[in-house]
């Protein structure tokens, strides 16, 4: 009777709730650091002061991975000697470049408070400084990131909260033209006793808009999809991933044979599924199940769950995940995820599949349901000389033209297929990825090794908006007195000495070049019925999908090698081989453990089966020679 | 000159023995298409997988109701291999089939209702059966329940080391065939040897057969 009751007073309430275009959240009142409201005040918002009263929003900040950023954690064995943690706060990335120095270094290139200012991907507390943990961010349904991220460029972290809730509407946070107070707010949009008006504030679960400010593109169905190139949009540059329920062939991206792909960009998406019905709330009641380590043998399942309310006052803020290639933060919460085993019953609908058993020990769900990516994604990215604004060359898979263009045709990608680490299988599952290559400058200084420092690279490289004469003359082919294009690449001897020489001159200790490939796996824009790789011949076949060549990079810089990051979960199994000054990688399955059926066969069997048929053919036929020739001749007698 | 009959292989048996060989056939083949779905690509590779496994069944079971027959029949002792005169008796053969076939000399042995194959038959078919066809059974098995059994497999070498050895084992069912092929026309007539497995008996000619007697 009581749960009957209960429910059918939420079905109410979400009824009203939908029908005033409100969410279930009551309405807040927003707080400065002394805990009074802004309203009366003009200072800017204390997401902890104003959520505190509901929200345990001290414990929220203290344990949230995503605003810890891997402050505190150990790196992983792998990794980079100048990485200070697997998270964003001090693991170098070459896509972002700047590198988060340690207290004692000589050459700073990013302090905290630098890092702060650069804000992408960043939730705010944590390590950053000035910059509160940013609940609206992920909570308010129509948060200005922009605004924030100008906030927080602009050295005015306190109020990074604050512009994230401009982009409300109608709006009630109003740009000022007083530097020291940069928004100001609508008393018309507040009762008097500073609580905002119904109305006013859409306080929610994260969206997936929310999650794909920092994660990539997401659209709902309404939302234009155009080719958006960038590290804005995370996931998508470094994957290809778009995780939408619009069909593919609607977006407003210049896709090859745009009209044959009927399929949604993410099957997921089109079945209603959001980003935190994976990646939710460790300790959600709806959602929470024990993990298999912790669990005692004899229980199948916990029913000791939180009630609603002692969730949302303590709700647990490390989100559930996977184990992905360039997911290094958090290793504890490795696995948490439901992986698609966890939904989906594989044997029940793959009656066509021969061996079911055996390619589920061998491939993860991804390798077959992410055939292809339609959206380009990076695949190199070289520092080792960069534009007139200060910018690397870049190159993306998948996109012929510029990235830049919303016209330029983008032709999608196959994955490579790699070995995972992780699993308790032997030999390692395969799965999908994408490989991204860096080159860049290591600095080098005694037993000290760190990338060379953006600013060194714009000393040596640039005199303003051009490049630097030394380097026009070095490397100026056509002769237009400007570099571009290809003419940025550093691909003969001379080039890199010229360019070595500009580093030097600007006191980079000897300079080399250094290549890194970045794995990226792939677990989104997953596919279904007849977008899947269902062929036998796709994978058992000379041309197998699983070992086709992957290009690395388009060119090499001279002298330079490339290697995996040591950090990941996965390996190379091949070899990377230049080919017509290209960098290629050639997957090898057998490396990997996999004898892959009509595609991996030693040569030893064949070989002396061979020598034997043809020792059997030689020998009957001469054995049936001679006697045909004994029989002439005995008939001749 | 009168003629008789010399019956050598009952119904039973040449049934075994024709369906054996389709099986066979069928297997090499399917097996083939699956290790080299380029070269074969005529044929459907999914097709030839599902193909093999029943062939493979098939054969197995095959295999198992014959031995129960020839136990059951006493023609088990077809296939004994006695070690008295066993050099000399492969010396024979191997002077037979190295010289007297091309002089017209008389086959040194003379199959009869109670003995019908040779030294050189019975040695061949005991590697065959006791021997090459088990380690076919046994890897395929271990392949096809190659999930289930992984613990199983891989202290051995896991896929790879089985697939190699099945298909090195079939490249030897295959050499066999040829050579048993060739040697089924080394009878009176390119054809007698066929013949009798289709009809079960060879026509002897009575004083032909007083001359390789006396011989």
């Amino acid at each position: 009777m009581s749960a009957r009751f209960n429910l059918t007073l939420c079905l109410a309430l979400a009824c009203v709730s939908a029908a005033s275009g409100q969410r279930l959240h009551p309405q807040v009142r927003l707080l400065d650091a002394q805990g009074q409201p802004v309203v009366q005040t003009g200072a800017p918002i204390d997401t902890l002061k104003t959520c505190d009263g509901c929200h345990d929003a001290a414990y929220i900040q203290a344990h949230h991975f995503h605003s810890q950023a891997g402050q505190g954690e150990p790196t992983h064995p792998g990794a980079r000697p100048w990485d200070l943690s697997p998270g964003l706060f001090g693991r170098w990335d070459p896509l972002t470049y700047r590198r988060l120095s340690p207290k004692d270094d000589p050459r700073v290139d990013l302090t905290p408070e630098a890092w702060t200012r650069q804000g992408t991907r960043h939730v705010g507390g944590g390590p950053a400084v000035g910059a509160q943990l940013d609940c609206f961010l992920c909570h308010v349904n129509d948060p200005d990131h922009e605004a924030r991220l100008r906030a927080l460029s602009a050295g005015q972290g306190a109020w990074a909260a604050t512009a994230t809730l401009s982009g409300a509407r109608p709006a009630f946070i109003i740009p000022s033209d007083d530097p020291a107070r940069p928004w100001r707010y609508d008393p018309a949009a507040f009762e008097p006793d500073g609580h905002l008006k119904r109305g006013a504030l859409n306080l929610q679960t994260p969206s997936d808009k929310n999650c794909g400010l920092c994660h990539g593109a997401v659209a709902g169905l309404q939302d234009e999809i155009t080719l958006s190139t960038g590290i804005e949009h995370w996931e998508t540059e470094t994957t290809g991933q778009i995780f939408s329920a619009q069909r593919i062939k609607r977006s407003q991206i210049n896709i090859e044979e745009k009209t044959q792909l009927g399929r949604p960009w993410d099957v997921h998406s089109e079945r209603m599924l959001s980003c935190t019905s994976c990646h939710h709330a460790a300790n959600h009641p709806s959602a929470f199940a024990e993990r298999s380590e912790t669990r005692p043998d004899h229980l199948k399942h916990d029913a000791r769950i939180l009630t609603m309310s002692q969730y949302l006052h303590r709700p647990n803020h490390n989100f559930t995940k996977g184990d992905s290639a360039q997911g290094t933060i958090e290793e504890s919460l490795d696995h948490s995820m439901r992986r698609c085993e966890g939904c989906h019953d594989a044997n029940a609908v793959h009656d066509w599949l021969p061996y079911k058993s055996r390619h589920m020990q061998a491939l993860l769900c991804e390798t077959c349901h992410i055939p292809k990516l339609y959206a380009p994604a990076r695949q190199q990215t070289d520092w080792t000389l960069i534009d007139t604004q200060a910018q690397p060359l870049v190159a993306y898979r998948g996109l012929e033209g510029d990235g830049e263009d919303r016209a330029a045709l983008v032709t999608g990608f196959h994955p490579v297929i790699l070995p995972r680490d992780g699993e308790a299988t032997a030999p390692k599952k395969l799965a999908p990825h994408n490989l991204i290559t860096s080159w860049f400058w290591i600095e080098r200084s005694g037993a000290t090794h760190t990338p060379a420092r953006l600013v060194d690279l714009k000393a040596a490289f640039l005199i303003g908006d051009r490049h630097h004469p030394d380097l026009i003359k070095a490397l100026d082919t056509d002769g237009d007195g400007a570099l571009k294009g290809a003419e940025l690449r550093l691909d003969t001897a001379d080039k890199v000495a010229a360019a070595r020489a500009r580093l030097i001159a600007v006191g980079v200790s000897d300079p080399q070049i250094s290549g890194e490939i970045q794995p990226y796996s792939l677990h989104h824009g997953v596919a279904a019925g007849r977008f899947v790789l269902k062929s036998c011949e796709a994978c058992h076949d000379e041309s197998s999908h699983l070992t086709r060549p992957f290009e690395l990079s388009s060119y090499v810089p001279f002298g330079a090698t490339a290697r995996l990051v040591g950090d990941t979960n996965v390996s190379l199994n091949g070899e990377i081989v230049g080919e017509a000054g290209r960098l290629v990688f050639k997957p090898d399955t057998r490396e990997a453990g996999h004898y892959i059926l009509g595609h991996n066969s030693t040569p030893y069997a064949d070989l002396l089966g061979l020598l034997s048929l043809l020792g059997v053919l030689l020998g009957v036929t001469g054995h049936g020679g001679l006697r045909f020739l004994a029989a002439r001749r005995q008939r001749s007698k | 000159m009168t003629t008789r009959k010399l019956f050598l292989y009952s119904a039973q048996e040449r049934f075994w023995h024709w369906v054996q060989a389709a099986l066979i056939f069928g297997l090499l083949f399917t097996g083939a298409v699956i290790r080299y779905p380029s070269a074969l690509s005529f044929f459907n590779f999914e097709i030839s997988i599902y193909v093999h496994n029943v062939l493979a069944f098939l054969l197995f079971a095959h295999a198992l109701l014959a031995l129960f027959y020839f136990f059951t029949s006493g023609q088990i002792k077809q296939y004994k291999i006695e070690r008295s005169g066993l050099v000399n008796g492969l010396v024979k053969q191997v002077i037979y089939y190295s010289y007297g076939i091309f002089k017209g000399a008389v086959h040194p042995f003379h199959p009869s209702e109670e003995k019908r194959l040779n030294l050189l038959q019975r040695m061949s078919y005991l590697f065959l059966l006791n021997v090459l066809l088990p380690l076919q059974v046994i890897s395929g098995v271990l392949i096809f329940f190659a999930a289930e059994l992984s613990a199983w497999i891989t202290p051995i070498g896991g896929l790879p080391v089985l697939l190699e050895v099945h298909a090195g084992a079939a490249w030897i069912f295959f050499t066999f065939i040829i050579m048993h092929m060739y040697l089924t026309t080394t009878g009176d007539t390119v054809m007698q040897h066929v013949m009798t497995m289709v009809v079960g008996y060879e026509v002897i000619e009575e004083k032909h057969q007083h001359k390789k007697e006396e011989a």
